[in-house]
């Protein structure tokens, strides 16, 4: 064994901390070699003043308060709830959770009734019945002979039949607001009336008379349709059969 | 040529106490503080000299040896009655060391001074060392070595202190580290070369001063 290997196995010769037959090794070349000699001299003095690396004298009062703070720790934690203790807490009665439960419920009412009339207004038009007194002049859905006669977005609108929508506009002259109201609807025509009436198909027969004068005190029939444009609605107005016989025009709503 | 002499504790000195120990555990396992208290009694020169040689200075070695009881406490029902009892304390003060260390960043920090902090009167000197340059001689001895263990790495320091001042085994001290024979004995080889040159350098400057 050369002087390199045994510097390096030097710290644990010193402290017995090296196996059997090497620490024999180390023996017989230290016994030999005087600077391998000094340096286990060396070690051992070191070792030696770790023996002086003691503590300072702690007094008992020293331990006795390091005891009392433990256990004066451990005594609070006792007291502390536990875990399951915490959540059980949670879920005792309180009048503050009756009173969140309430205001839950109502907000949920609220919510369920926002809701549900949002979607009835986003599906589809809804009919609206109204048998009322008509308390207007003549509409200029009302013709001399034919009643009212909405126009169609792309077709030249026929007298006796409901294809499309139009803006209703009341005026007092129904006769001269026809054309005019027919400009106006082919203006600004919205979409075909497939698009406006997803549901098209289904029909409506309403019994439509000659044009009403204001005088007019006979009971009207008045069927408004909301389409899927909040802007467009359409109304129809029936009123009932005068005595003089005249013809009823039917009108289909599409 | 001064003669060195070496002096080897029995490496079996831990087990020495358990016996009388094994009741009292098994009581304060099951909740009884003053049960507890006694294996503090019993154990707490050890934890708070192994705690003062690791942190190096009243305050912590106060502090530290707290939470190591209060970690016993809180662990003692995992503690297995064929375990060493010792060597499981060992394991806490030295992880609780290791913690401390941590948070407070004092690796670098460790060196004491012996006359700010404790005072060379806290330290016993024998009788019949009246001496005052004896006296005088082993306080810088010590301060010296606390300078030298300072230097060292967690890991070092605690093998070293655990082998070499508490005099326990090299495989018992790999079993409190939690880690291997092999590992031990390097990290304890290592420490002792560092210790040594440590030394020499600065008495080599001293010397070098007068």
């Amino acid at each position: 064994m050369n002087c390199q290997q045994v510097q390096e196995l030097l710290p644990l010769y010193v402290g017995r901390d090296l196996e059997q037959t090497q620490a024999q090794l180390v023996a017989a070349h230290v016994e030999s070699c005087s600077d391998c000699d000094g340096s286990l001299h060396e070690y051992r003095e070191t070792r030696q003043l770790l023996h002086q690396f003691t503590p300072p004298q702690f007094s008992e009062g020293d331990y006795a308060g390091v005891r009392q703070r433990v256990l004066r720790e451990i005594a609070r934690e006792s007291t502390a709830p536990t875990l399951r203790q915490s959540f059980a807490s949670l879920f005792r009665p309180r009048l503050s959770w009756a009173a969140a439960t309430a205001l839950l419920l109502v907000v949920s009412v609220f919510a369920y009734y926002f809701i549900a009339n949002r979607r009835d207004a986003q599906n589809g038009p809804r009919l609206v019945q109204h048998d009322s007194e008509l308390d207007r002049p003549a509409s200029p859905q009302e013709q001399p002979n034919h009643g009212p006669t909405p126009v169609s977005s792309r077709d030249e609108p026929k007298p006796s039949t409901v294809r499309g929508v139009h803006r209703s506009q009341r005026t007092k002259n129904s006769a001269a607001a026809v054309e005019p109201t027919r400009v106006a609807a082919n203006k600004s025509l919205p979409a075909p009336v497939n698009d406006v009436f997803p549901g098209a198909g289904q029909s409506l027969e309403l019994n439509v008379g000659p044009a009403l004068d204001s005088s007019a005190a006979e009971k009207t029939l008045r069927m408004e349709m909301q389409t899927k444009d909040p802007n467009i609605r359409i109304i129809w107005f029936a009123h009932s059969p005068n005595k003089s016989g005249s013809p009823n025009k039917s009108l289909k709503g599409i | 040529m001064a003669l060195a002499v070496e002096i080897q504790l029995p490496g079996n000195a831990l087990t020495r106490d358990q016996t009388s120990l094994t009741p009292l555990i098994e009581r304060a396992a099951a909740g009884d503080t003053a049960a507890f208290e006694q294996i503090m009694i019993h154990s707490q020169q050890r934890v708070m000299a192994m705690t003062w040689r690791m942190l190096g200075n009243d305050a912590d070695a106060r502090d530290a040896s707290q939470e190591v009881f209060l970690r016993v406490y809180k662990h003692l029902a995992r503690f297995r009655q064929d375990q060493d009892f010792f060597a499981w304390l060992y394991t806490i003060t030295v992880n609780v060391c290791r913690d401390m260390s941590k948070k407070r960043k004092q690796h670098g920090d460790r060196f004491i001074s012996l006359t700010a902090d404790s005072g060379a009167e806290a330290f016993a000197v024998p009788a019949d060392q009246d001496d005052a340059d004896e006296v005088l001689e082993q306080t810088q001895q010590r301060e010296l070595i606390a300078m030298a263990m300072a230097t060292l790495p967690h890991k070092e320091r605690a093998s070293l202190i655990l082998r070499d001042v508490e005099g326990i085994s090299t495989d018992e001290v790999a079993r409190i580290m939690q880690s291997s024979s092999t590992t031990v004995r390097s990290q304890i080889s290592s420490a002792r070369k560092k210790i040594k040159i440590y030394c020499e350098l600065y008495l080599k400057r001293k010397e070098r001063a007068r």
